[in-house]
């Protein structure tokens, strides 16, 4: 299977989820290589149209996504290396994560492609993306708070007065600064919404309570009793205790 | 009064529109590109996603809301009330999404409860 011209052909699977993959290449039980050689491209296509694939899971419900959501294409470097890219549809969903992912290429000699599915290198981009949204929510929320003080009270708005509360808030330093701050946040939040589950995020990103109460004590000065810093606390609890529950309830027996 | 009605706003139509765009942002797909470039397009991507419409208008509703609200109310009184977000959400997730939702779940939302109480009664 080894040719000169064609050397180091990458097989890639991918996931659409929060998985890093580990691929070995094995014939008879025995790992080969890390990579595979093809003749040429048109070897590789060949290899590529006749692949079957398996998943190993513990979860049945994967087994039904997976039998229908294999699909994969071959790339050509300018190297002229190739890569046969497989990726998986699927949520994002921790089920997947320690299942095994065989590929076997009948029509390119006997072997097999196994990989192993693991989060590895994802938490970095995922704690970079918390503590954005831990900081600039706060931020923005007590920005907010305080360009609205300078506007003036909801409870006295008269319907008539409407106008010019609305260029009040609109041309405020302020609140543009804040809104400016919840856009940061927003940005971070709809991209790790992507590849994490909502209620992965939403418990972890309860910090951002204690963040508050903080800015507003030693910031704007809001007097906060101890009655209120132990609701503060409480509320935190609650929110890791929410957290700490499965993140998915839907799953087919 | 009218301050526990704009906290109301801010709560429901938060957590509808949070559910909206996760909904929507699933739809999109992984984000593994944070290139300036790159990350303009996913948003542009989720645009053409009517879910993604349907939870940006509620998010809107939920921040004008949270305008008014935070001229009457401290910041870090109005916050943590919001956190009633967990129990809107497992409230929407066992009506609306027929999602099973665990008796420690429930407990975790019976918390923030207590904790919001706390600070409702903790403001003055």
């Amino acid at each position: 299977m080894s040719n000169s011209r064609f050397r180091s052909a990458v097989i890639l699977f991918s996931v659409a989820g929060p998985f890093r993959i580990l691929v070995e290449f094995t014939a008879s039980h025995k790992i080969i290589a890390n990579y595979v050689d093809f003749h040429s491209p048109k070897a590789a296509q060949a290899a590529h149209s006749s692949a079957s694939f398996e998943l190993a899971t513990k979860s049945p419900e994967n087994r039904a996504i997976m039998n229908g959501g294999v699909f994969g294409c071959i790339r050509v470097h300018r190297d002229e290396n190739f890569c046969l890219s497989l990726a998986i549809a699927s949520r994002a969903n921790s089920g997947f994560c320690g299942s095994r992912l065989s590929a076997s290429f009948p029509n390119s000699g006997v072997w097999h492609a196994h990989c192993v599915m693991s989060s590895r290198g994802l938490h970095f981009k995922t704690y970079c993306m918390l503590l954005i949204m831990v900081v600039f929510a706060p931020l923005g929320n007590v920005l907010l708070g305080k360009g609205m003080k300078n506007v003036g009270s909801a409870v006295t708005w008269a319907p008539s007065r409407l106008p010019n509360i609305i260029s009040l808030v609109f041309t405020s330093g302020y609140i543009w600064l804040g809104v400016a701050s919840l856009l940061t946040f927003f940005v971070a939040y709809m991209l790790i919404l992507s590849w994490a589950d909502f209620s992965y995020v939403q418990p972890a990103s309860s910090i951002a309570l204690l963040v508050v109460a903080l800015l507003g004590y030693f910031y704007l000065g809001e007097r906060i009793s101890p009655l209120h810093w132990a609701g503060i606390v409480v509320i935190c609890l609650g929110v890791f205790v929410v957290g700490n529950t499965p993140p998915r309830t839907t799953e087919v027996r | 009064m009218r301050e526990a009605l704009l906290l109301f706003f801010v709560v429901v139509s938060g957590t509808g529109g949070e559910i909206c765009v996760t909904r929507a942002m699933k739809r999109v797909g992984e984000v593994t590109d944070f290139r300036p470039l790159a990350v303009v397009r996913v948003i542009l991507r989720a645009l053409k996603v009517p879910w993604m419409w349907i939870g940006v208008a509620m998010m809107a509703l939920a921040f004008f809301s949270l305008l008014a609200v935070l001229s009457i109310e401290n910041v870090s009184f109005v916050v943590p009330v919001t956190a009633l977000n967990y129990a809107a959400g497992a409230l929407g997730g066992k009506f609306f999404l027929g999602e099973r939702v665990t008796p420690r779940r429930w407990a975790g939302v019976l918390i923030v409860c207590i904790g919001v109480t706390l600070v409702w009664l903790g403001k003055r």
